[in-house]
């Protein structure tokens, strides 16, 4: 039987393996290890390998959720990860010097699967009664002519995270 | 922006239709009332393609019931001063003159002036406006968890420009529900309207996908998500 996964992708530190950790009833085993590139000064640790958590259902049917590496030097894993997901979550970090790049780079890099299924953003660091400030998402995925929920999340927070799945499920099955 | 108005078009060729929708769009600012296609349901106005016998009966039935209606035709000869006329091919002066003649005589518009382009249902009988909707953005967590099951109808609403019927069809929900939820949406700006024409509106709308239907079910339940 085919595995069944979702991926999370994003940039390093945006919170892809803290919402792993609040979806998944079995924790994400961590590859972390210590950071040694420029992301020191941001985090301790990062994500060498990927993150995946699971999801157990009532009737024992097991989801994965798979957390990409960040950084830009994993991107020959991201292919593989992707291979016959279900959807894509993608998170940005608002608080990064330009977060509409990030979005198109992984936009970009995982188009095979956002075409064949669906995508949600969460946008993370952005406090949740600034909504307008979603536009320039709005504005990016327009020019790429992509139409996908984006919401503001917190990672640690799993209603939020939940919001965001419940997004991308309800996308998948009717948009 | 005066009021919001429905056309429904009936009978009338793609061709036609095209061209009726891409005109009525130009018209939208020398029109007083805010004029929209719709695609089902009963229209402020119906323009009706008389070149076919059950056009002819249809507008003549249509109007017995008190609607309005313009007749579409290639026949040089009209009525005067009987009823609204267009002639093919559709111009745009043509469209402007019937619905200036509507608007000037009206007494009834589907909705009050200012309060953008709210979805409203008449009491009287079986007759209602219906509006084409789209949403624009992701409505807000507290708007979406206020209406079980209205993640479904958000992602329905973000894809198609549809009627309310439509959406309360696919997506499962009652109709009031759909109308509340679609009314709080147009309070947060969330929402718009969009005159889109019939045939394309058909094309394009495609049946929700069902193969993970059973999963997503058992995965919104271990979320606690209500639907």
């Amino acid at each position: 039987m085919a595995e069944l996964k979702f991926v999370i992708t994003g940039t390093a530190g945006v919170g892809k393996t803290t919402a792993l950790t609040s979806l998944c009833d079995i924790p994400p085993i961590s590859t972390d290890a210590a950071t040694t590139d420029e992301l020191s000064s941001v985090k301790s640790t990062t994500t060498v390998a990927f993150d995946f958590g699971e999801i157990i259902l009532d009737d024992d049917t097991h989801i994965r959720i798979y957390g990409t590496p960040g950084q830009s030097r994993f991107k020959h894993m991201w292919d593989i990860i992707a291979e016959e997901a279900l959807g894509l979550i993608v998170l940005v970090d608002h608080s990064r010097p330009d977060p509409i790049e990030d979005l198109k780079i992984y936009l970009d890099n995982f188009a095979g699967l956002v075409e064949k299924t669906g995508v949600v953003i969460g946008v993370t660091r952005l406090d949740a009664d600034k909504e307008d400030e979603l536009d320039i998402y709005y504005q990016c995925l327009e020019e790429k002519n992509i139409f996908c929920p984006i919401m503001i999340v917190d990672p640690r927070q799993r209603s939020d995270m939940v919001d965001l799945m419940d997004a991308l499920m309800a996308y998948l099955e009717y948009a | 922006m005066g009021a919001n108005r429905t056309i429904l078009l009936d009978g009338l060729r793609k061709s036609d239709e095209m061209v009726f929708s891409s005109l009525l769009t130009l018209l939208a600012s020398k029109t007083r009332n805010n004029w929209v296609l719709i695609s089902e349901g009963i229209g402020d106005v119906t323009v009706v393609d008389i070149d076919t016998p059950r056009g002819q009966l249809l507008a003549d039935a249509l109007e017995k019931k008190g609607n309005k209606v313009i007749r579409l035709t290639n026949r040089s000869e009209s009525r005067k001063g009987d009823g609204l006329w267009l002639h093919k091919p559709v111009r745009s002066s043509d469209i402007l003159k019937c619905l200036t003649v509507i608007d000037q005589t009206s007494a009834n518009p589907s909705t009050k002036a200012g309060t953008g382009n709210s979805a409203t249902k008449n009491t009287n009988g079986s007759q209602h406006s219906v509006q084409i909707v789209r949403l624009f953005r992701w409505p807000s967590k507290e708007i979406i968890k206020a209406y079980p099951g209205s993640s479904r109808l958000c992602a329905l609403l973000f894809r198609h420009a549809i009627s309310l019927e439509k959406a309360a069809a696919l997506s499962g929900l009652p109709y009031d529900t759909v109308l509340q939820f679609v009314n709080e949406c147009k309070k947060g700006n969330y929402i718009k309207v969009s005159a889109i024409n019939t045939e394309k509106t058909t094309q394009t709308l495609r049946q929700s996908s069902t193969k993970h239907t059973n999963l997503f079910s058992k995965l919104r339940q271990k979320f606690a998500i209500r639907n």
